[in-house]
């Protein structure tokens, strides 16, 4: 489902170029529950960026069902990421002026497909899957750090995307609310079979995943399966 | 589409200080606009109303081919006094018509102790005269009366030439149409002020009836229509030329705004000048809210990637902050459409005195007319200028790289 093959990415260019990431060649199937790891600067974000089509490779080709992102255009791409991806951010990056609800609406009203009464029935389930559905009238400055990652859960789920992308979505809680959103986020990927792909350093968050993939340095050192 | 407006909105108000700098730009600059506006078109109007009170009338009628050729053969192209009779009964009867006169036009000279200086005159009819005169002054003296057939007054200028105060008799002296010379005693009754310092400088007016003895000649050289309201000028043109076909009577109908050539100048020079105006304010709109525009677009760059990354395309995020923009502009413009609206108000109760115009010799207390139509036009063009401002920022916020700005943070 997703492929990486001989992947890499420099940032700038000639002799001052850096790699983020050298020569990764990756497969992850569906349903799998990943945690890559590795200490900062290891390249754990370029390759969640890779792979979720906001970013691209500089060599090397990234498959997601089959498809070369590098072939789609700006629009199939965004497309893509509306309809197959979710994104769980570490500063939880929702929109403060919108109150939780609407926060996880706001990306369905591109799903042109979606009846306004089906729209908001998803963003109840979403909200309910993460537990906030007393919450949803409040903004985020009106709730702690891990209901708003909640939030940011629920938001990615409500598309009903087959990926999930989670960029150390535990970095900015502390560690019993980090260790309860990966277990939520676990809950949901054996209920519903979604893939999730999260970047973490905590070897207890680690600990959690059903596969690791361990990078250095822009290379991958380890990888569980 | 409900929550899509509902973000924009939020957004507008998202930073207060910021959003209350942004429309108040917006609604400073509107208002200026309809106050500028509105000062000018108030002008407009008195010199407007000067020309058809003081001067023209709405509506002249004069013998068919008068305008082309009265120059060359002055004497052939004059309404006999019965059909003038007849054509003032018919212009009586018909609808929005409120006052007909008959004038008759004539130059010369004036004697009057030992100065002989030249006049432009007009006979006219004494009992209607004051309705023909609402925007003319009368400086010193009494106004023409029925009862005073050689009583004559002179404009401001004219009267300082030949030094004529009221009560002063004069001769005037002219040619005939065949040529012979011509003169009778009048009596100067006041001294006025028409506004226009070129017509003050040269005219007098003398009823109809001492004119007719000095050029020995009772026809009509044209008749002047007083409207209800100017606004019905060309229905009633258009209503008189089919009534002369119909009655078989050769005349041409010439409007204020085809004589009032002074007045069609002014305006021209200030609706050019008021182009000008809205042109430097929407660009100072423009060069100060752009800089507000693109640090709150700025600010949000990392939530604007983050939608992007949601699956927003960049067109979605093009019409979210056009969106937003357009709202501020609304509201910015409305807020301005109401400033503009009490300054106007406030301006009317106050009066701000003017000097007098180019050309004119009266100063005026101005008031600011509050015209729909320019606080619209001044509503559209500042929601206009806000898009203008925001759009290359707007393109440019679309285009970022979307990891690299989430990274950047």
């Amino acid at each position: 489902m997703i492929h990486l093959q001989s992947v890499g990415k420099l940032y700038g260019s000639g002799a001052a170029s850096t790699a983020a990431l050298q020569g990764i060649t990756l497969r992850i199937e569906a349903g799998q529950f990943v945690a890559v790891a590795g200490p900062s600067g290891s390249g754990k974000t370029t390759l969640l960026n890779l792979i979720g089509a906001i970013d691209e490779p500089s060599y090397g080709d990234v498959r997601i069902d089959g498809r070369l992102l590098h072939e789609l255009s700006e629009v199939e791409r965004a497309d893509l990421r509306l309809r197959r991806m979710g994104f769980i951010f570490q500063n939880f990056n929702l929109v403060p002026v919108l109150t939780a609800a609407e926060n996880v609406e706001f990306p369905l009203l591109f799903h042109r497909e979606l009846a306004p009464g089906d729209r908001r029935r998803r963003v109840g389930d979403a909200l309910d899957r993460v537990g906030l559905a007393s919450r949803k009238d409040r903004r985020p400055s009106q709730l702690s750090g891990g209901e708003r990652q909640r939030v940011a859960v629920a938001r990615a789920l409500a598309g009903d995307p087959s990926i999930v992308l989670a960029d150390e979505p535990t970095a900015s809680l502390d560690h019993e609310t980090g260790a309860a959103v990966i277990d939520l986020m676990h809950a949901l990927n054996r209920e519903h079979r979604t893939t999730f792909l999260y970047a973490t350093h905590d070897q207890e968050l680690i600990d959690l995943a059903d596969r690791v993939v361990r990078l250095r340095d822009g290379r991958l050192v380890e990888d569980s399966e | 589409m409900r929550l899509f407006l509902t973000l924009a909105l939020r957004n507008v108000f998202r930073n207060r200080a910021r959003t209350t700098v942004a429309l108040s730009a917006i609604g400073f600059g509107c208002a200026a606009l309809i106050v500028n506006g509105g000062i000018i078109y108030d002008i407009f109007e008195e010199l407007r109303e000067d020309a058809i009170r003081g001067r023209h009338g709405h509506l002249q009628i004069y013998r068919g081919g008068y305008s082309e050729h009265h120059l060359r053969e002055p004497g052939r192209y004059l309404i006999p006094h019965e059909e003038a009779d007849r054509v003032v009964r018919l212009l009586a009867s018909q609808p929005h018509v409120e006052h007909v006169t008959r004038r008759r036009e004539f130059s010369g000279m004036i004697s009057s102790k030992d100065r002989y200086v030249a006049f432009v005159g007009i006979g006219v009819e004494p009992a209607l005269e004051g309705e023909y005169s609402r925007h003319t002054l009368l400086r010193r003296g009494e106004p023409l009366s029925a009862d005073v057939p050689y009583g004559m007054i002179a404009g401001l200028g004219l009267a300082e030439k030949f030094g004529g105060e009221p009560g002063d008799l004069v001769t005037l002296m002219t040619n005939t149409d065949t040529g012979a010379l011509n003169a009778v005693d009048a009596r100067l009754m006041g001294v006025f002020e028409g506004g226009m310092k070129a017509y003050d400088d040269w005219t007098l007016k003398i009823p109809l009836e001492a004119v007719e003895r000095l050029l020995l000649d009772d026809r009509t050289e044209v008749l002047v229509v007083l409207l209800d309201s100017t606004d019905r000028v060309d229905e009633v043109r258009a209503s008189l030329a089919d009534l002369f076909a119909r009655e078989g009577l050769d005349l041409e109908t010439r409007s204020w705004q085809d004589l009032a050539l002074f007045h069609n100048q002014v305006v021209g020079l200030f609706q050019r000048e008021l182009d000008v105006i809205k042109v430097i304010i929407a660009t100072i709109v423009i060069l100060g809210i752009a800089n507000t525009i693109g640090i709150s677009i700025l600010e949000r760059r990392a939530e604007l990637a983050t939608l992007r990354a949601l699956g927003l395309r960049r067109s979605a995020i093009i019409r979210l902050l056009l969106a937003e923009t357009a709202l501020a502009g609304v509201i910015g413009g409305l807020l301005g459409v109401g400033l503009g609206y009490a300054a106007t108000r406030l301006i009317t109760a106050i009066g701000i005195p003017f000097p007098s115009p180019p050309g004119s010799t009266k100063p005026f207390l101005g008031s600011a007319d509050f015209v729909p139509s320019l606080a619209a036009g001044s509503f559209l063009l500042l929601a206009a200028a806000t898009l203008i401002a925001a759009a290359p920022i707007i393109w440019k916020a679309s285009r970022r790289p979307i990891a690299e700005t989430l990274r950047a943070g």
